[in-house]
Formats: C-alpha cells, structure tokens, sequence
C-alpha cells in the first residue's frame, strides 16, 4: 500500500460546501425575481438548471479525457443561475436551454472539467445565445417586460417624508426593470455579504472593481449620460467576476483585475455598448487572467529581487494597453455586428484545443 | 486567510506528565542530523544507564545514552540503523562528573550540552551546542524561547512550561551564559496564554532581559521563519542561518533538557511526549525514554490496552508535518513531539478550482496550486521561478484545498527535480 502522506488532518471545506453556498447566497435574488416576474422567472431558472445538468450528465459520459466529472458537486446549478440572471424575462425558453448547455459545454467540459474554464462559463453560455439567436437577444423589444410583471412596486420606504428618497430607496430593494437578477440591490449585497462572510470570496476583487467603476462615473459625469443598470454591475462585481478558475489567483492580481474590469466597462458604456458591457468586460479579463497572476506573483519569503522592480512595471504597463486595446477592438467589433464571429471562433479553438491537448494526466504524481 | 486549526489541544493540555515505565526492550535508532552515529559499545556488552553508547563526529557532532542498564542486544546497519539493548530493570547508573552548576563558564555549560548529547527537541534534531556555539562567534541580539507548539494536538512542550516552569527558566539562564543575546523573548501561543504568568512569576528570581510574548494561535507560526520575524521584525529567507543575522532560536524542551544535563546531570536520554488522537478518552502528556518501541508505548498509554483498528494511521510528530510510521516497532526519538491515532483521511484529487486558498495560507507567500500544474512541475525554470525551494513543507496549502489536490506531493516532485 503506498505510504499515505502528511497532512494527516484536512479542512472541512469542500468544493460542494462552496458550491452550496453560492447556491444559498443566490436565493435571495431567485426569490426575488419570482417575485417580479413569477412563473415566468421560475421557468427560466429551472429549465436552466436542468438543461445545466442534463449537458453536464451526457457531456461527462459522452466526451474522452482523463478529468473527474463533477456533476454531483452543485456547479452546473450556480451557473445556471448565473447566467438566467444575466437575461431578460421575455427570452425564449428553448433560447434559455440552449445558453445553459452551452455554458456547460464550452464554458466548463470542455476546458477540462470544472476548475479548468478560463471563461466565466454563465456569460460564454450569455454570448453563444447572443450569436446564435441574434435577432431574439438584441434589441429593446427584449427589455420590454412591463407586460409580464407579477409584482409591480413595493412603497416600503414611504414612511420617509421626501418622495424622491423613498423612491431611490424603493428602488434599491425591488424594482422590476432589466435582467432577472438585477431586481433588488439588497439581495445581491446580501449574497455578496454572505459569501464574504463565510470566506467564499474575497473582497478584493468586488470592492477594486465597484470602486474603480464609481471613481469612473464620477469623473466622466460631465462628459454626457453613462447608462448602466446599478444592478448588473453590482451582479457582476459579486458573483460573476470572482469565478474562481477564471480570474487571477493572488491578491494583487486580484485587485488589478477588478480595477481593469471597470475601467474597460467604462470604456464600453462610453462607446455606446447597452446591455453586454459588463459581459464583454469580464470575459475579456478572463483572458488575462493567466498573465496576471504570473505578474503579480507574491514575493517570496525573505527574497530580495533586484532590479526587477522597473521591469515589473514596464510589463504591467504593457498589459494594461494590451487589454484596453482589446477592449477598443471588441467595441468596434461590437458597432459593426462582428461579435458573433469572435463565438465561432472560439468554438473551433476550443474544439481543436480538446482535441489535441486534454488526453493527458491531471496531475503527474499520479 | 488565518489558518487556524481545531484539535482537542485544550483537553490534552490539562493532562499532567505521567512518567512511562520501562519496557524490556529499546530499540535505539542511529541515524542523526547529518548522517549515521558510530556505536562506540559492541553486541553482547554490558551498558549502564546514560553511558555513552554511539558517537557521530564531523560537522554535527552529537551523542547517543543508554536509557536503561542493560545488554546490547543488537546493532543493525542495514536501511535503519539502530541499537537494540535489553533492559536488565536493574536501572544502574553511570557515574557523571561532580561540579558545581552555578560555577560553570560558558565554555564547560557548551561541553557539557555537547556530552549529554541534547539535539533540538522540536523535530529538526540540530545538536543544540553547535547552535549555541555558533551564537557565540556573533553579536546575538535575540534569543528566542520556542513556546509556540502550533502543531495541532501536541502539547508536550506546554506540559513541559507547565509543570516545570523553574527548571525552564533555569536552562534559559544557562543558555543565555553562552549565548549572551541582548534581548530574551520567550514566545506562547494565545491560547496557552496562562503560563504568562508563570513564567513571570520564576522569571522575577532572575536578573534577565526576558520578556513574554503571546502570539497568534495560527498555523505555523511556530515555523522557526515565521516565528524570527514575528518577534524581530526580520523575514528571514530559508536557509539563512539565524546567527549571521543576531538570532537564535531554541524550543523550549530543548531549553529543559539542557536544565536537566547542567543541574541534574541528566543526559539525554528521556523527553515527554504528547498522544494524540481524535477519540475521545485517548491522550495525555508522557516522559518516555528514548529509544521506547512504539508499541509499548501505546501499550501503557491507551486506556483499554487494546491496539488501534487497522484503518487507524499511527503517526509520529504532529498531524501535518509528522510521518505515518510503517511498523509500530518503530520507536520514539530526540525529536519526537507526539504520537497520533488519526483514522485515514479520504483523499479524492480532484481538479484545481483556482479558488487561491493555499496562496491565502501559504506561510512563504509562494503559489502552492502552481506546482500541481504539469507544465511547472516538469520546466525547471518555471519551479525556480515560484521559488519551490523556499517551500518549508508545512502543508498548510494541502490542509486546506478544497479539491485535494495533491499540492505536497507535487512540492516534494518539483524540489527532487531541481535537485537532479
């Protein structure tokens, strides 16, 4: 029998004990769609939830590679959730199903199983429904939902003399504009809490980025209207810019990343991009995320580096042009209606990459 | 991300010493730090108890003592070195030398240490005159005391300050004659935080530059590293020998131990051990003497006599840096903190999550999760490039992993690359 080594103790964390978390720092905001939207909103997340399963069942069955699927452990659902969150009410059912397992299969299976996505798997499943199915997720007919609202308004805050304030505040805890998980600013801060909290994330990455982006609406505010819904970003900064795979792994990197994120986001709402903003933002630092890390790798106990602090900055320089001109580019794929192409080939990528490239060992001390 | 560990400590702690009863047999091992002792007894021959019997010369020198009177039964060269001797129950002592301990010079207090053959106590097994020999080639602004036994479980070192507070204080004032440091810091972990007073109260006695420091129970911040800096201030890199840089560094059982050579002409041949293990009704603090098969151990300290299961793991030292022993004919050691009845943890080794938890705990603030990647851990460069040599093995990165991913292993893999 192979010598068992040390640690001989182990935490009681576990990957289905984060999972399970995030699933419980979501209901709040499940909750809450249901209640602006009723049936509606619960159709949508259970036939995302369940195309998320059913993908992940037949995919870990179906395709070759030597990974551990993962089905059991709660991800397929948080994705699931994460990406109904990310749509408008009025989207299709069939179109719905189809973004999950979309977001299973080329966000998760095929990189390798879960932990090996270097997407955010809910917002590549947003962007495949938006290439494929272009006439029915672009335009304002989408937003248009007055028509299906369960529960109009909630006048809670009345009690507040100023009309204007009990508004805002009204406001903050349910309104019934935009996608399914931007309805009420408290569920969302009350997830975000939970989780930090129960140390599921780490606040690093929410507070760079929602500071940045507040600093940046600040200085632009006289330069013309930036629309933006408060909800998504705050939606975004919590659950989906700290996937763990898929963003950077030290602190540093971390908070680099969540200031990157806003400012291309700024940059976004600044060219005119109205709903995909927050999604192009953090896919495209998804990107990144890899070089980051290496850039920003912790110094080692007692090491003195010498004379690699210029040459550190120099690369970090580079990066951020790297990712603003990026940033610049899918803008202007976006004005002339090219984003889709970027999805067909990043379906042809990540194809030949399985193919080619995952039929070896996880780990080599096995 | 703290790093703090739950274990039955603050039961086991409240355990007195309990001295072990000779056994018929110890089976001494002979392999110290930096190599292989020389028996300087042959088989067949008569020993007395603490009469010399192996020697090891060259860059560590060091001592082995019989802990019983008795034959030498056996020396074995073969892949574990050792000496088996037989107790004859009789317990004749060798004569020791006659002095007076409060007229010893610095240089006979060294000699003295080197006779009885005390080496480091917490685990690295360094002999201790060496280190306080090279303290008094340079300027030693702090001499710290190691009271922060921040493995999980044990608590040997705590019984030791408890019950035998005095004699503490005694071995530091002996040390402090060689070392002559500047500044004394005798370090506690928070949780034991009531043998401050204790200390406080022997240490009035003395005229030393001696203060109390209590420290974060979080693991390890007893790693000798962590500990420099926590006290001085200075971060240390791995493999900087503390005295080139006024530090010196000494556990607190070794600081016992060197008591009991200069004042009760004990030599090195007993030290308390701690037993550990997750059911309840198993543990307690012990004086065992060196050399004491496993099994006998475990045979007086467990409480029904009966021997664990088979899927019990027993190990020796501490839960995340000890060792899973593969006989328990093995036996206890110089440097043995504790003995554990753990039940195997399953390990899955599933994927990396990337959730940077070991980056969080990782006392050397490297990348743990990076040398489980296979594109690092085959490409030397990259692994000097994360700096895996600095790794001190604590496996706190591995402890906390959601995913168990193999992270020591690939550690342990990546360093005997670089080494070839």
């Amino acid at each position: 029998m192979k010598q068992m080594m040390n640690p001989y103790i182990k935490t009681k964390i576990t990957v289905t004990r984060i999972m399970l978390d995030v699933l419980l720092a979501l209901l709040p905001m499940a909750v809450v769609a249901c209640l602006a939207y009723g049936y509606t909103a619960l159709w949508m997340m259970l036939t995302a939830m369940g195309s998320a399963l059913l993908s992940e069942i037949i995919g870990s069955f179906l395709l070759p590679g030597k990974w551990k699927p993962s089905f059991l452990d709660g991800s397929a659902l948080v994705t699931a959730l994460l990406l109904c969150f990310t749509l408008s009410p009025k989207t299709p059912l069939l179109v719905v199903a189809f973004g999950a397992a979309m977001a299973i299969l080329f966000g998760k299976l095929l990189w390798g199983g879960l932990g090996g996505n270097q997407f955010n798997p809910a917002l590549v499943g947003r962007e495949f429904m938006a290439a494929f199915f272009p006439a029915v997720m672009s335009g304002a007919t989408l937003w248009a939902t007055k028509s299906l609202v369960n529960i109009p308004g909630l006048k809670g805050f009345s009690f507040f003399g100023s009309e204007t304030f009990s508004h805002f505040s009204d406001g903050l805890i349910y309104k019934t504009g935009g996608a399914l998980g931007e309805y009420s600013i408290l569920a969302i801060a009350l997830g975000g809490l939970f989780l930090l909290v129960r140390q599921r994330i780490s606040w690093h990455i929410p507070f760079a980025l929602l500071v940045t982006f507040a600093a940046g609406v600040w200085i632009l505010q006289d330069t013309g209207a930036l629309r933006y819904s408060v909800g998504g970003v705050l939606l975004s900064a919590v659950f989906m810019a700290t996937d763990m795979p898929s963003s950077p792994n030290n602190r540093m990197g971390q908070i680099y990343y969540g200031v990157m994120i806003g400012i291309v986001t700024l940059l976004f709402l600044k060219t005119g991009i109205r709903y995909e903003y927050m999604s192009y933002s953090i896919l495209i630092l998804n990107g990144y995320a890899l070089k980051i890390t290496t850039l920003f790798q912790p110094r080692a106990w007692g090491v003195v580096e010498e004379g690699k602090r210029w040459n550190k900055l120099e690369n970090l320089f580079l990066l951020t042009l790297r990712i603003l001109s990026t940033a610049l580019a899918v803008s202007a794929l976006h004005y002339y209606g090219f984003t889709q192409w970027l999805v067909f080939v990043f379906v042809v990528y990540l194809v030949l990459k399985f193919r080619y490239s995952y039929s070896k060992a996880t780990y080599l001390t096995d | 991300m703290k790093l703090l560990i739950r274990s039955p400590k603050k039961e086991n702690k409240q355990l007195t010493i309990k001295a072990l009863a000779p056994v018929s047999l110890y089976r001494l091992s002979l392999k110290v730090f930096g190599g292989v002792m020389q028996p300087v007894v042959k088989e067949g021959e008569r020993v007395l108890k603490q009469q010399e019997i192996a020697r090891f010369t060259g860059a560590f020198p060091t001592r082995l003592h019989a802990p019983v009177s008795g034959t030498v039964e056996h020396i074995d060269f073969a892949s574990d070195p050792c000496m088996i001797i037989r107790n004859d129950y009789e317990e004749e002592v060798a004569e020791l030398p006659d002095y007076d301990p409060e007229q010893l010079t610095a240089g006979e207090i060294l000699q003295r240490i080197a006779d009885a053959g005390i080496v480091g106590n917490g685990g690295a097994r360094f002999p201790t005159h060496l280190k306080y020999r090279l303290a008094t080639e340079k300027q030693i602004e702090y001499f710290i005391v190691n009271g922060t036994e921040c493995e999980p479980f044990l608590t040997a070192d705590y019984a030791v300050m408890h019950e035998h507070t005095r004699q503490v204080v005694q071995g530091i004032a002996c040390a402090q004659r060689v070392i002559g440091a500047v500044k004394i810091v005798i370090t506690l972990e928070q949780q034991n935080r009531e043998l401050k007073p204790l200390f406080e109260h022997c240490l009035a006695d003395y005229d030393l530059p001696v203060r109390v420091r209590l420290l974060p129970d979080t693991y390890p911040q007893g790693g000798e590293l962590q500990l420099i800096k926590s006290v001085t201030g200075m971060e240390l890199r791995k493999g900087t020998i503390p005295a080139d840089r006024g530090v010196v560094v000494s556990n607190v059982g070794t600081l016992w131990a060197v008591y009991r050579a200069i004042y009760e002409r004990q030599n090195s041949i007993e030290r308390v051990v701690s037993l550990g293990s997750t059911r309840k009704g198993i543990g307690g603090n012990y004086l065992v003497r060196i050399g004491t098969p496993v099994e006998e151990f475990l045979a007086q300290a467990l409480p029904d006599r009966t021997f664990p299961a088979e899927d019990v793991l027993l190990i020796e030292g501490g839960p995340m840096m000890g060792h899973a022993l593969q006989s328990p004919h093995q036996s206890i050691g110089k440097g043995t903190g504790g003995i554990l009845l753990l039940s195997a943890v399953q390990k899955q080794k599933d994927n990396c999550i990337g959730c940077g938890y070991c980056v969080d705990v990782c006392p050397q603030k490297l990348m743990p999760l990076e040398f489980a990647r296979p594109a690092v851990l085959t490409d030397k460069r990259a692994l000097e490039q994360y700096h895996v040599v600095d790794c001190i093995e604590c496996a706190a990165c591995a402890y906390v992993c959601p995913s168990d991913v193999p992270l020591l292993e690939s550690i342990l893999k990546g360093k005997e690359l670089l080494r070839m």
